[in-house]
């Protein structure tokens, strides 16, 4: 029994090497290892989605996920997500991912303290169906918690981004 | 924050039993989306058990369709379930049932072995799977072996699993034309929530004769459990206005349920008579 594994990744693009013990989960190694810090800890018990990031481009919550189990795989974070959009679409950066900008221009985020983990699940979303009804968004983003916008800007601003995407890829 | 933990990441279903009956306290990581949580929250500032994490050991995510059985591996998860082409086509309870589970993300790292072996009274794929005849497929030191799902659960959090066994896949036979199935669960939010009560009601006809019928409840006792009588009942009956009451009442008095903080025992009782004949009619309408 090792006290650290080797763990190989792309994150945000950027192929990382580290060793990483047994215990660390995901999310810690996002934070403290890597100084990913736009990825919140919020509840630790993957009930409030506020850690989500991407892995292969489908969510996940972070904190309820051990760090060695993402070897070999791509995660993405709040702070990759606009370069990511960039390589799929041939935005030019600073672009950022339409469902960033349509918090920004919906007024998505009030304390912003889930926005990080909602903006990574709706592009998980959209990454998997392109044209979500608003019962659709309403079940993508079910595992996420706001406890300040009421959500109606929230399904909005992803409906928005959603179009927004669809426009730009035609 | 988690305390750290010892950690074993065994590369094959042999090495994962050797190491289980080496350390027979150890916790089996799958998913993790029970066991990080336990984690965090039972064993803080203790010392906690080892993990043995066999969420990427080969082979045991595959879902397997032959003409007889469909197996579903333990590590399958929650979302492969739902996306699945024949267990949509087929048995899309399944779907129905797991989209009641959790969340994408948590749908994401779920899996079938770990909602299982987790044991819980109010877990939702347990009632359905008796309802399919499952049974699991358990590896340990002396070979594998299955046992019928009726007899897995044994209460809250435990199961059959001895020292050195890991739970490597549940199975069920595949009826062609599949036996008309339905989950029905009664809760308070409609995301990221656990069963009041559930109960997972199937029949066979012949024609216009109902042969064979399952009721299985969950979160209604220690383990979820099968309602034989009103199997029995319903298949010498039929689907009429007085078997669907009367099973209702067998179920009613099999179940013993408690008083927790989702729930009074009273209106879980209640509420699964409530859930056994709202099944049984859409069963008999559809």
């Amino acid at each position: 029994m090792a006290d650290a594994y080797p763990l190989e990744l792309a994150v945000n693009g950027r192929r990382v090497r580290r060793q990483v013990p047994g215990s660390r989960t995901l999310l810690e190694f996002l934070r403290e290892d890597l100084r990913l810090t736009g990825t919140n800890l919020a509840c630790d018990t993957g009930d409030c989605g506020a850690c989500t990031v991407l892995v292969d481009g489908q969510p996940y919550t972070s904190c309820i996920m051990l760090a060695l189990d993402v070897d070999g795989r791509e995660v993405t974070t709040i702070e990759g997500l606009a370069a990511r959009w960039q390589a799929q679409s041939g935005a030019a950066p600073p672009a950022l991912h339409p469902v960033q900008q349509g918090f920004l221009d919906e007024g998505g985020a009030q304390c912003g303290f889930c926005t990080a983990g909602m903006v990574m699940a709706a592009a998980g979303l959209l990454e998997a169906n392109a044209a979500p009804t608003a019962t659709e968004i309403q079940a993508g983003l079910e595992g996420n918690l706001c406890r300040c916008t009421g959500y109606t800007k929230i399904v909005t601003a992803v409906a928005v981004a959603a179009e927004r995407m669809r426009e730009l890829r035609r | 924050m988690r305390p750290r933990f010892a950690y074993h990441r065994p590369a094959s279903v042999e090495e994962a039993c050797r190491i289980l009956a080496a350390e027979p306290s150890a916790a089996i990581l799958a998913g993790g989306t029970d066991l990080m949580v336990h984690l965090r929250q039972a064993w803080r500032g203790k010392r906690p058990p080892a993990v043995v994490n066999v969420k990427r050991l080969p082979g045991l995510a595959a879902i397997e369709v032959t003409e007889a059985r469909v197996r579903l591996g333990a590590l399958a998860t929650l979302t492969a379930l739902i996306e699945h082409p024949v267990i949509r086509s087929e048995y899309p309870v399944l779907p129905f049932t797991a989209r009641y589970m959790g969340s994408p993300a948590i749908r994401n790292l779920a899996t079938v072995g770990g909602n299982l072996c987790n044991a819980s009274p109010a877990a939702d794929l347990p009632p359905v799977l008796l309802a399919l005849d499952a049974e699991v497929e358990i590896a340990g030191p002396s070979g594998t072996r299955r046992v019928p799902l009726a007899r897995f659960f044994q209460g809250p959090g435990q199961t059959r699993l001895g020292p050195g066994e890991l739970l490597t896949g549940v199975e069920f036979p595949r009826r062609q034309p599949p036996w008309p199935i339905r989950y029905e669960r009664l809760d308070v939010r409609r995301a990221m929530d656990i069963a009041i009560v559930g109960a997972a009601l199937s029949i066979h006809r012949d024609g216009a004769r109902v042969r064979e019928a399952r009721v299985a409840l969950g979160a209604v006792g220690p383990t979820p459990l099968r309602v034989p009588d009103a199997e029995a009942l319903l298949a010498s009956h039929g689907l009429t206005d007085a078997a669907i009451t009367r099973a209702a009442e067998l179920g009613m008095a099999a179940a013993r349920p408690i008083s927790d903080v989702r729930a009074s025992a009273e209106y879980r009782r209640e509420m699964i008579g409530t859930l056994i004949r709202r099944g049984l009619e859409a069963l008999r309408d559809g």
